[in-house]
């Protein structure tokens, strides 16, 4: 019995580990290989025919395009950027950090939904507030929602806006970890701030940089939100990602093969991307 | 020295700011007039106060049903995660067995899964299994989310051996030792993680656009994804939706906002 109880605490997992995740991951990869309609019973094996004919696919193309084009926006971007923000409210003669720290988590809680909806009206090319102010101090007005470019770029903006809390808190847990005594032994020494950073607080960081960087992949070749409320992924199919048109082939189209071919490949891409996290983050774990 | 502080706080007042600033509009419009949303306006007041887009949300979508079936199925999520999680990672962190390396693998590898790459075959098994448009289906997912599994693991790894060895010999088993004793130690984590998992399944609309389509089941992405199509948004009536979903969760948020910060720290994400 002594033996026994870690399978047994490990039943609900297991179970839920294989209904979950294992037979959807192998259902995908099954029904790719089928020309095979949603709810139908019916099924014609073409081997990698959907795969080949995704490759042929124009709107696929441009969707595997804006994803990894919003992916090297989008991933950069919020791993400095919280980086940066959690150096700066870990300051300790700063005020209200704590307050601030919850606001910039604020846009987490506000669901995708109505974010999606506040920045449709805020990108609005006429009278939207960003032209508005753009307009006023001499840029123009950004045709922000109407070209691929820009489209792109505005729903990479509210991506990164919305999500970049999450990566400070984890920055910031790190930040708060390091203990004090590491930095007055610098500086007894000699360090300068500089010196101090790049010896003591980022090689403390490297295992939560890793994490962040890992789930801002993940995340990344997620796209789907921001582009379906804010663009639809229009105008035409020019700003769709690969979750879109993933969607798009199961519920336009109800081909259930074609868009399994699709999660196939995005598990595919998230895997490739993060196998070197994945490795880093399993050598830290208690043996 | 006296500048660089007061440049930094107030800098970091104007960022804060800046940052909110669309939500500040967004709970403000929902007390504007119509008219009043399309002006070129910065200002995120309503000149002209109005509880008109309220009363128009209510004639509009059966608002108690979209917040009691939101509510469902975050609470049952949030509290299944509270108790699996822990279950799956106390092992894991604190015990010897044959395979356990393999299932620590196995929790990390489900941590970087694309939910959408499981979503479109386990929605085809939904649809198999007749649970199409339940709120069983809308939850099921998300019971166990290998993240917070990670998060309980690490947590768990900073107790001492000792302890639970200590209540093994007073004759304690395994499940008094976790949820008895361990569990209280680390209830920062076990409430950090409650309101993660509340936060992300309250949020989560692909998954619950795909299950869910009668207005019965309908749950607040649903309901704000109805009020706003491609051709026309009711501005108005998702604001009003929106400042009555979040004014709640952010009183929880702010309260409850050091446990978030703690449960990272904690969990330690370390090397």
């Amino acid at each position: 019995m002594k033996m026994h109880w870690p399978y047994f605490f490990l039943l609900p997992f297991i179970f839920f580990f294989v209904s979950v995740y294992a037979y959807p991951i192998f259902m995908a990869i099954y029904a790719s290989l089928f020309k095979w309609t949603l709810g139908a019973t019916a099924k014609e094996f073409i081997g990698l025919g959907n795969y080949a004919s995704l490759l042929a696919d124009e709107e696929f193309l441009v969707s595997l395009e804006n994803t990894l084009f919003f992916a090297t926006l989008y991933i950069p971007a919020v791993v400095s950027l919280s980086l940066m923000i959690a150096l700066w409210l870990n300051q300790k003669f700063l005020r209200g950090t704590g307050i601030a720290l919850a606001l910039l988590l604020f846009p987490l809680i506000v669901p995708d939904v109505t974010v999606g909806a506040i920045w449709r009206w805020l990108l609005a090319e006429q009278n939207g507030v960003v032209n508005n102010i753009l307009s006023a101090i001499g840029i123009g007005r950004i045709p922000w929602l109407s070209t691929r470019l820009y489209g792109m770029l505005g729903v990479a903006i509210i991506a990164i806006w919305r999500t970049i809390g999450y990566y400070t808190v984890m920055f910031l847990s790190g930040l708060q970890a390091i203990p004090q005594q590491y930095y007055e032994a610098a500086s007894v020494d000699g360090a300068t701030s500089f010196q101090r950073f790049r010896y003591i607080t980022l090689p403390i960081l490297t295992p939560i940089f890793v994490f962040v960087t890992s789930i801002a992949t993940l995340n990344a070749m997620q796209l789907f939100t921001e582009v379906f409320i804010v663009t639809q992924g229009g105008p035409g199919f020019s700003t769709s990602s690969l979750v879109l048109k993933a969607y798009n082939e199961l519920y336009i189209a109800f081909q259930f093969g074609k868009a399994s071919a699709v999660s196939v490949i995005i598990e595919l891409l998230v895997l490739v991307a993060v196998v070197v996290q994945i490795k880093y983050i399993a050598k830290t774990l208690v043996k | 020295m006296k500048f660089r502080v007061l440049f930094l706080q107030t800098l970091l007042v104007i960022f804060v700011l800046v940052y909110i600033y669309p939500i500040l509009l967004s709970i403000g419009g929902a007390f504007k007039w119509r008219s009043e949303l399309f002006e070129p306006t910065l200002n995120p007041f309503p000149i002209n106060f109005t509880l008109h887009n309220f009363v128009s949300l209510f004639e509009k979508v059966n608002v108690l049903n979209v917040l009691k079936n939101s509510m469902i199925i975050a609470i049952v999520a949030a509290f299944s995660n509270i108790f699996l999680c822990p279950l799956t990672a106390y092992p894991l962190a604190k015990s010897n067995f044959k395979g356990k390396r393999f299932f620590q693998l196995l929790v990390i590898f489900s941590m970087v899964q694309p939910f959408i790459a499981i979503s479109i075959p386990l929605l085809g098994i939904v649809v198999m299994a007749g649970l199409q448009d339940t709120l069983f289906a809308a939850t099921f997912p998300f019971l166990i989310y290998p993240m917070i599994v990670y998060f309980f693991m690490q947590s768990l790894t900073y107790i001492p051996d000792d302890l639970i060895d200590s209540a093994r010999l007073d004759g304690a088993g395994e499940l008094t030792i976790l949820y008895r004793i361990l569990l209280p130690i680390i209830k920062a984590t076990v409430g950090g993680s409650f309101l993660l998992t509340f936060i992300w399944i309250w949020n989560f609309y692909l998954w619950q656009l795909m299950v869910l389509r009668t207005t019965e089941n309908m749950t607040y992405p649903v309901a704000v994804g109805m009020l706003s199509t491609s051709y026309f948004i009711y501005y108005g009536e998702v604001f009003a939706l929106t400042s009555l979903y979040i004014v709640p969760l952010l009183i929880i948020f702010l309260i409850m906002q050091k446990q978030i910060v703690s449960t990272m720290v904690l969990s330690g994400i370390k090397g």
